[in-house]
């Protein structure tokens, strides 16, 4: 596995900062702020580029070749290595507003020409150094080659787009392709960065993010009756799933086993979540139906736990009613209080986040869980990590517009 | 894993049979540069309330995925909700194009770019707008058509260029052949006409394509099949219309523009099939794509097979363009004029998907 997290580039830095409870939440340097309503988030520390869709792919290659590294580097015949990501696109659509754009006022044509969008395209493509730059930007596909190439990949492939679970859903069709015996071994997760003026924007009059901008370092506090919204992250994070025969033969060092998934929609509206939670706990159910594993075998669930008010709540009611008398026993935790929501990085940041607290024997806590709401009444793990042996675990992870997948995991001995 | 039902939305108009009039006469338009717009009426299966949430790109998908269930008569009512699930192949350029469309008018209204991040919060309100957003994200498609008809299975959507709807339909008959789903619907949609899309095509889009002529002619396309597994479609007496015989989708080697393409017909055609084929292919009027993969497929299958190019006549219509193959072949194959069909996609990062199709027999 590999990660570029807000707490810097690799799996040390992120387990370092979550199993301590520490905020990567800071004012935000990508840009000026200053106006807007919502002016910090959990950047990326280090030296990486700033434009969006340049941002997006140094951190999928740096993640990509730290997990290819971990994973032993294995020498497989390339049709039998996979690569299935997600792939954030706002970050895209955001290069077309940075400053690049302001030339236009230099030489500004008639706002009345019908051929205004062309001017201004062909202004922009030397900015992009021509239109395979333009292309490039256009086309996430360019950063499943760029991970490909870095793990010689040249098996299935492909590229999902779905919101928040998408890093989940990468990797459950990853171990499906593993399971058919399309590969051997696939790489998979997911990036982002939507730290840019529209994105953070767009979240915020979506009121999806927290405004407090005063106490920012506590501002993600997922099932906290004071919770506000999430705290936008950016990042990436990389897992080598394998055929588990085939990891055994070449001696690899197995991190954790892949028992189950399920992935499910609300159909219940276009932006909200069913407001029982139906999709989350079919999700829930079907991965535990395919891991062969009762509810009380759990040890920790790692929630999406987004800190928004309806997820953090209906999320409770779907772990009550997939976990039963269970779900007031099992420790669960949301670590998006500390690194924040890294959107289509998201999930894969948290099954490494989950792997690393079976590794460990330590559950990471519920960061800033200071005000218990009644409608989330449940073990968060609130404020300090915990020690605790976890042999199976659960990640959760629901999506914008009730789209749900979950996972099951058992620790490797 | 059967097909129930297949349909596309192209410039010659909605439905297989418009489409394939046009293939046969070789041309949709009096002018071989003109893009090829397609339009469908989507507000007939959109709830009066989603409209608003719905561009026009959305509703190629839309109308396509409707008009498949209809022919497949699947009706949610005899399945449980999570045993049907829709996989999309879309792209976030629609909403690429909408915002330069909306970059325009705000200019027009203001007479300036309210982009620049030093002007002040006030002047970003409109431009992130949320329902902005939600008609802009390319999952729209894929969102809409569960909501609308209560498919509660997995929904993903696929954005990975002119494999995308390649790797929609491989991964969504891989849930039905594991077992996880009992039915998928499967949908892609593109719109190549937008200014903003022919301005960054103009490497490609040089004049009217033909032989020896580069350069592809930008379309807007839909398309939808309905996959199922041939148990459950027996069941519930559905039409067999094609069957969904193998599927593969690969990366290839650098450097090497058709390995992809080599790897997923040796994965795909191997044994080797015989009997009346079909054979669509993804050349669009690039030279050297189109070259590069007419000797491959010269290499697998000598020239028995008919060959028929949708793009060159319906025009390039991006990541749909795929999807709208596979649906003109299982469109054929229910008519019973070939035996069998390969359908390919390859797209510009060197990343190719293939598919054999087959003959189903009725329920």
């Amino acid at each position: 596995m590999g990660v570029v997290s807000p707490f810097g580039c690799g799996i040390a830095a992120l387990w370092e900062g979550v199993s301590h409870g520490r905020s990567a939440a800071r004012p935000i340097t990508l840009f000026d702020a200053a106006d807007l309503p919502v002016r910090f988030a959990c950047e990326v520390p280090g030296d990486f580029p700033p434009h969006p869709t340049e941002r997006v792919s140094a951190f999928a290659l740096e993640a990509a070749q730290q997990a290819w590294k971990s994973a032993g580097a294995p020498s497989v015949d390339p049709r039998r290595i996979g690569v299935s990501l997600a792939v954030g696109h706002l970050g895209n659509e955001a290069s077309w507003f940075p400053d690049e754009v302001a030339w236009i006022g230099e030489e500004r044509p008639d706002p009345a020409d019908p051929n205004l969008i062309d001017i201004a395209l062909q202004r922009l493509l030397p900015a992009y150094g021509g239109v395979e730059s333009l292309e490039r930007a256009l086309h996430p596909d360019g950063l499943l080659v760029d991970v490909a190439r870095a793990c010689g990949a040249e098996g299935p492939a492909a590229v999902v787009h779905t919101s928040c679970p998408a890093s989940l859903q990468a990797a459950i069709l990853a171990a499906e392709q593993i399971r058919d015996g399309e590969a051997d071994l696939v790489v998979t997760g997911g990036a982002e960065s939507m730290i840019n003026p529209v994105g953070m924007m767009s979240f915020a009059r979506m009121q999806a993010l927290s405004t407090n901008n005063e106490e920012y370092a506590s501002a993600s506090r997922p099932f906290d009756r004071t919770r506000d919204g999430f705290v936008m992250g950016e990042g990436a994070g990389m897992l080598v799933l394998e055929d588990f025969d085939h990891a055994l033969r070449r001696a690899a060092p197995i991190l954790g086993e892949w028992l189950g998934a399920g992935m499910s929609c609300d159909a219940y509206r276009l932006c909200d979540e069913h407001p029982e939670g139906v999709g989350a706990v079919a999700a829930l159910q079907a991965a535990l139906r395919e891991a062969a594993v009762a509810p009380d075998a759990i040890d920790y669930v790692n929630a999406h736990g987004s800190s928004t008010p309806m997820n953090d709540r209906i999320e409770t009611l779907a772990l009550k009613a997939a976990l039963g008398d269970h779900a007031r026993a099992v420790p669960i935790s949301s670590t998006k209080s500390m690194h924040g929501h890294l959107i289509h990085a998201a999930a894969a940041v948290e099954v490494i986040v989950t792997l690393l607290a079976m590794r460990h024997g330590i559950v990471p806590p519920t960061a800033h869980l200071r005000q218990r709401d009644p409608l989330c009444d449940l073990d968060y793990v609130p404020n300090e990590a915990r020690a605790a042996r976890v042999e199976h675990a659960v990640k959760t992870s629901f999506g914008f517009g009730g789209i749900n997948a979950a996972l099951v995991l058992r620790r490797h001995s | 894993v059967v097909v129930t039902g297949a349909t596309v939305v192209t410039s010659a108009g909605t439905g297989c049979e418009a489409a394939w009039a046009a293939l046969e006469r070789g041309s949709v338009a009096s002018d071989p540069d003109a893009p090829r717009i397609a339009t469908v009426d989507y507000e007939h299966w959109v709830p009066r309330k989603n409209r608003k949430f719905v561009i026009p790109v959305t509703g190629l998908a839309i109308g396509a995925g409707a008009l498949a269930l209809e022919q497949s008569r699947l009706d949610i009512a005899g399945f449980a909700p999570g045993e049907v699930g829709v996989f999309a192949a879309s792209a976030p350029r629609h909403s690429l194009g909408d915002l330069a469309a909306r970059i325009a008018r705000a200019r027009r209204l203001e007479g300036r770019l309210p982009l620049v991040r030093s002007r002040p919060w006030e002047a970003y309100q409109a431009l992130c707008d949320p329902m902005n957003l939600l008609r802009g994200m390319a999952s729209a498609p894929a969102d809409h058509l569960a909501l609308q008809y209560g498919f509660r299975g997995p929904t993903a959507t696929f954005t990975s260029g002119g494999a995308g709807a390649m790797s929609a339909l491989t991964e969504a008959a891989r849930m039905i052949r594991t077992g996880r789903q009992r039915a998928m619907v499967v949908v892609a949609s593109d719109s190549h006409t937008s200014e903003l899309r022919r301005l960054a095509s103009a490497r490609t889009t040089q004049g009217a394509h033909g032989e020896g002529t580069p350069g592809t002619v930008p379309a807007d396309g839909g398309a939808a099949v309905v996959l199922e597994s041939e148990t459950s479609a027996r069941h519930r007496s559905a039409p067999l219309v094609a069957r969904l015989d193998r599927a593969a989708v690969r990366m290839g080697r650098p450097g090497d523009l058709n390995s992809a393409l080599r790897d997923c017909l040796d994965a795909v055609l191997h044994p080797p099939r015989s009997g009346r084929a079909l054979v669509l292919t993804c050349a669009n009027g690039t030279s050297e794509r189109d070259r590069a993969e007419r000797e491959v497929l010269d290499a697998y299958l000598g020239d028995g097979a008919r060959r028929y190019a949708p793009a060159m006549v319906l025009g390039e219509s991006g990541i749909a363009s795929a999807l709208i193959a596979v649906a003109l072949a299982v469109d054929r194959l229910s008519a019973r004029r070939e035996e069998w069909a390969l359908v390919d996609g390859v797209g510009d990062s060197g990343g190719a998907g293939a598919m054999v199709l087959e003959q189903a027999a009725c329920a």
